[in-house]
């Protein structure tokens, strides 16, 4: 007889199967739960992280607007403090200008005051001394004829001599006393007095002198 | 201001030209006198080339022939321009 066809040997085998059966399934029903479990916590996890992600964002946005907020307050406060500073600048600037402005018109105007009373003297002095030169000169013209050409020459020469010692008195005097620009214009002023205060007839005389001693120097040789 | 003398048209050769520089205005009769001065002491006709400067006060500047000499005023006082 063969054992494993006996009744109860067949029992035992179904008995056994079953058990087998049963556990597997237990097995495979704790199997699915737990995965059941592993996937809920996976949501939860990707819900978590989600939320954090989204928090994140959120922070991120707010301190970009707070730093922009902020940047746009600093440059307003800095172009305030750049106009603040610019005008306080103009400010000064015009205050020292007006300053230097002030002091060259008192200067200036002391200038051209001593300046003024400086040339209105030498002028006077040589316009009275020219008139003196010029009397003298005219009293010894009607003195003397034009012909005699050594009491004339002798009289050009006194009288030039007298004048380049008065121009050149002057002139050391104003060199010590005034800028150049004074002498010129006095040696011009000279000219001037000269020009309008010379008689026709000392004209006359002083071109025949000079055609006279141009016979002499061979000049029409 | 200058004047310079029309040349006389005597068919001649070409009298010289005496350039004076004066301080003053001459007039006719001291014009003529200058030429007469240069016909008497020169012995020959001038042509006259009058120029005036007033700046050099009184006196004349003379050219002639190539020649040329300063005898103002101005150049004796030492302010000539």
């Amino acid at each position: 007889m063969n054992i494993f066809t006996s009744p109860l040997i067949t029992d035992i085998f179904f008995f056994f199967g079953l058990i087998v059966l049963v556990s597997l399934g237990l097995f495979v029903y704790v199997l699915l739960k737990k995965e059941k479990t592993f996937q809920d916590k996976e949501a939860h996890a990707l819900n978590n992280y989600q939320s954090i992600l989204q928090s994140g964002q959120n922070q991120a946005e707010n301190i970009v607007e707070k730093a922009a907020d902020l940047s746009a307050q600093m440059l307003a406060a800095t172009g305030q403090t750049k106009t603040d500073v610019h005008n306080t600048l103009d400010k000064a600037v015009q205050e020292l200008l007006q300053k230097d402005i002030d002091s060259l018109s008192l200067v200036s105007a002391e200038y051209l005051k001593a300046y003024k009373r400086n040339l209105t003297v030498t002028l006077q002095s040589i316009q009275e001394k020219s008139q003196v030169l010029l009397a003298a000169a005219l009293a010894d013209l009607q003195k003397e004829t034009i012909d005699n050409k050594s009491s004339l020459q002798q009289f050009i020469d006194e009288e030039l001599a007298e004048a380049r010692t008065m121009i050149e008195q002057y002139k050391k005097d104003q060199v010590s006393k005034a800028a150049a620009e004074v002498n010129e214009l006095v040696v011009k002023s000279y000219r001037e007095v000269m020009k309008k205060s010379i008689p026709a007839s000392y004209h006359q005389a002083l071109l025949q002198e000079a055609l006279e001693e141009a016979k002499e120097d061979g000049i029409f040789l | 201001m200058t004047v310079i003398e029309k040349p006389p048209q005597t068919g001649k050769a070409m009298p010289q030209v005496a350039h004076i520089t004066l301080a003053f205005h001459p007039t006719e009769k001291q014009l003529a006198s200058i030429r007469d001065w240069f016909t008497e002491e020169i012995h020959q006709p001038v042509q006259l080339d009058i120029t005036i400067d007033t700046n050099l006060i009184a006196g004349a500047i003379i050219e002639y022939n190539g020649k040329h000499k300063d005898y103002t005023i101005a150049k004796k006082l030492g302010i000539a321009e």
